[in-house]
């Protein structure tokens, strides 16, 4: 290894650290945010109509919890791959849903963080959850290198 | 720690809040029950059929807005909500009754008598009641149905 390399590694340790501070931040308050409101995030699944209402409730329960504790363990050095790797799961599935979702002519309440907006801009929530995703994954990977110094 | 062991902890602890946040803000988990149709099943019967919309709650909810072309028909003023209800229904025609939201009982119990004193055929309560039908309509999707 040479000297040479050492800025590099240290920008990409100091832009994983900064990654995983604003991911984390963003899912913890998406997560707590609808914690507030179940019901609402509820009729927000149903809107896609994907899923039975048993599982729709499940999910709106669930969801949010995954994202407030991936989005928490993201912010702890220790977890942050598993985290990263939990968002960057969900990031997925909500990246699929959206383009199923525009495919069939929906038109969804996002429900992303708990607002009730009219009308679902697809474009913008496409590329704000590929952007997402791909900080998640640049956050996965940052954080499997090991700590040489 | 393995990764996938450490992706199991943190699923296991997100089951353990949504528990949490299940005794907290805990709503009907088993959807719709026999004679309930959800909303989506509601619309989709309105595009093949013509369905007679019953408002169970009382006139003050029902003057503050209510589904369209919707009957206001409660037990306390049986009488007029029943005879302008059949004013609209016909024999081949299902009648959809709702209250305020998943919880309220009076839709059941308007739809019970509809179904029992009255003997009407057809007779479905809306899971979700109103506050599932007026999201619908402050989304704007409820004019996709008709």
């Amino acid at each position: 290894m040479s000297q040479e390399d050492f800025p590099q590694r240290d920008w990409r340790r100091w832009a994983t650290m900064f990654g995983a501070a604003g991911l984390g931040a963003v899912f913890l308050v998406a997560g707590l945010t609808k914690m507030q409101d179940v019901a609402g995030f509820f009729h927000d699944i149903e809107g896609y109509r994907t899923f039975p209402p048993a599982v729709a409730a499940g999910l709106a329960y669930f969801v949010p919890a995954l994202e407030s504790v991936a989005g928490a363990a993201v912010l702890m050095v220790r977890w942050r791959r598993p985290g990263a790797w939990v968002l960057g799961f969900l990031l997925a599935a909500f990246l699929a849903l959206l383009a199923v979702s525009w495919v069939r002519g929906l038109d969804v309440t996002c429900g992303c963080f708990g607002q009730r907006t009219a009308g679902a801009n697809y474009p913008l929530l496409l590329g704000r959850d590929a952007v997402l995703l791909a900080l998640a994954i640049f956050v996965f990977k940052g954080s499997t290198q090991p700590p040489k110094l | 720690m393995k990764l996938f062991q450490q992706v199991l902890v943190l699923g296991l602890l997100a089951a353990a809040v949504a528990g949490g946040l299940r005794a907290w803000q805990p709503f009907p988990l088993g959807g719709p029950g026999p004679g309930q149709l959800t909303l989506e099943q509601a619309r989709v019967l309105e595009h093949t059929r013509v369905v007679v919309w019953v408002d169970a709650r009382n006139a003050a909810a029902f003057a503050s807005g209510h589904v369209p072309g919707a009957v206001n028909l409660n037990l306390a003023a049986w009488e007029t909500g029943f005879a302008a209800m059949l004013k609209q229904w016909t024999p081949d025609r299902a009648v959809v009754v709702y209250c305020d939201d998943a919880s309220c009982q009076a839709s059941e119990e308007v739809a019970a008598r509809l179904r029992g004193s009255a003997g009407l055929p057809e007779v479905y309560v809306l899971y979700g009641g109103w506050e599932a039908a007026q999201k619908e309509m402050e989304n704007g999707r409820w004019k996709e149905a008709k």
